[in-house]
């Protein structure tokens, strides 16, 4: 597994770089306007992008062949996809919490809504990833901008209920979140497991 | 005679296409060569015995052992070189031994840079950038710097111009020079098999046809040419398959069937494979 990360990590160096930049932007837009949601947003699309751009690398490559044949297991093969979104993920979302070292940011609404996206990205990622070891990074591109739209959608969604919601349902709502985005990781790798059970390369 | 692959009754069914009870060996210490068409089932047989595909049927052993029981280690004495595109394109031949140091556990890193210099290779350029017949040779490197004792190829010389395929060959002559090791390959291009394989396995419409030492092939087969009487009187069980020309007919014949005294065209092993392919059947 560690070579097939290694490799994503040298395949993916330059766009690395300008999710950076990316994400650079958005803290700075976010901690200027005051907005928390703008970089929340941005954080989960890291997350899903930057295996899915592997993915796509590895089907053109014949990677997933290659390495099959060279003793790799196909759960290494799925793990090691997971690893490198969260991987990108989860220290893209742990930025978030820097937001709090600001006065002003130091609100219940903006934690719920850190801990809130953070359960969202994690669930984008639990369905995206076998979605597209079924059915292959070119049919799910249209697959991906409904998820895009969707996720929006519950971004939206989400930041409306933690601004209208009273008490302590936002909190709920967070917590709901990150528990069904963590505990679908295992489950999502199990399907994508079985999936890379009976593919053929 | 140990066999580094053993394949038994192997079936795999796909929409419009079948593999049906293939068997076949390939012996330790030799050269196999598979041939066949486009889409005959060659990469289907190659990738199940690499553990690409999921077999239907029949059984595959490798070092004696099912696939399915190989160990990593096992599995690390495979050397692959699977088509045009295996390596990552965004990583240059420095990047490949940083990432096959933690794919092999006998990564061979000095050999490796050793291969890629007798190849030519800059070390510091992507393999994007490579043309044809460098990715191939980039890949046959990796296959050979990882204490490989069987080389699985599935079309390795495809594409390549002849002085590079002959660089190819000359690679697998120096790779067989140690006993145990075997190599089962790939190719459409049989002339390039003549010259390298022990044995030829010849694969049709995703059944084996044959399988047979290449030198006994010759001595097997022959071409006749002659009108269709002179066809018919050498009698059906002798004709393995015919054809029809302009000027005749052809046909491919046992040798050892014929009447005595028969002229007979040396057959060649891609006529052979042309007959059986493409011949009509007595």
């Amino acid at each position: 597994m560690k070579g097939t990360f290694l490799k994503d990590v040298i395949n993916l160096k330059g766009q690395l770089l300008y999710y950076a930049v990316v994400i650079a932007v958005f803290f700075a837009v976010g901690a200027v306007s005051g907005n928390i949601y703008f970089y929340a947003g941005v954080s989960i699309f890291c997350g899903v992008v930057a295996p899915l751009s592997a993915i796509a690398y590895d089907e053109k490559d014949n990677w997933d062949k290659f390495a099959l044949a060279s003793g790799v297991t196909r759960k290494e093969l799925a793990v090691s996809r997971y690893a490198l979104g969260l991987a990108i993920f989860l220290p893209v979302w742990l930025v978030s919490f820097v937001f709090f070292a600001f006065p002003a940011f130091r609100t219940a609404e903006n934690l719920y809504t850190v801990l809130t996206f953070g359960g969202l990205g994690l669930a984008v990622m639990d369905v995206v990833l076998p979605l597209v070891f079924k059915i292959g990074v070119e049919k799910a591109r249209a697959a991906y901008i409904v998820l895009v739209v969707a996720v929006m959608a519950l971004c939206i969604g989400a930041a409306s209920f933690i601004g209208l919601a009273g008490g302590s349902a936002p909190l709920v709502g967070a917590i709901a979140a990150l528990a069904v985005g963590g505990a679908g990781l295992p489950v999502s790798l199990c399907v994508s497991l079985a999936i890379y059970r009976k593919k053929d390369f | 005679m140990k066999n580094n692959i053993s394949i038994r009754a192997l079936t795999k069914r796909f929409a419009g296409f079948s593999l049906e009870n293939v068997s076949l060996n390939v012996p330790a210490g030799y050269v196999v060569g598979f041939i066949g068409e486009n889409g005959a089932g060659k990469s289907t047989t190659i990738k199940s015995v690499l553990g690409l595909v999921n077999p239907d049927g029949g059984t595959i052993e490798v070092f004696g052992k099912d696939i399915r029981a190989l160990t990593r280690e096992d599995k690390n004495k495979i050397g692959a070189v699977l088509g045009e595109n295996c390596l990552p394109e965004n990583l240059t031949v420095k990047d490949v031994s940083c990432v096959m140091r933690r794919v092999f556990s006998a990564w061979d890193e000095a050999e490796f840079y050793s291969l890629a210099d007798r190849f030519a290779l800059p070390r510091d350029k992507k393999i994007k950038d490579f043309s044809r017949g460098m990715r191939q040779k980039a890949a046959l490197a990796v296959a050979l710097s990882h204490g490989a004792e069987l080389l699985v190829l599935d079309e390795p010389t495809s594409g390549l111009d002849p002085v590079a395929r002959d660089e190819i060959l000359d690679i697998l002559y120096d790779f067989m020079q140690k006993e145990s090791r075997s190599v089962f390959i790939s190719s459409h291009i049989v002339t390039d098999l003549e010259k390298l394989c022990d044995y030829i396995a010849f694969i049709h419409d995703g059944r084996l046809v044959f399988m047979e030492e290449k030198d006994a092939l010759s001595e097997k087969y022959g071409i006749f040419r002659g009108s269709s009487e002179e066809l018919g009187a050498l009698g059906r069980e002798s004709v393995a398959a015919f054809m029809r020309g302009d000027f005749g007919m052809s046909a491919l014949v046992y040798r050892r069937k014929v009447p005595a005294g028969t002229s007979l065209d040396r057959a060649s092993v891609e006529d052979i494979m042309l007959y059986f392919a493409r011949g009509e059947r007595v």
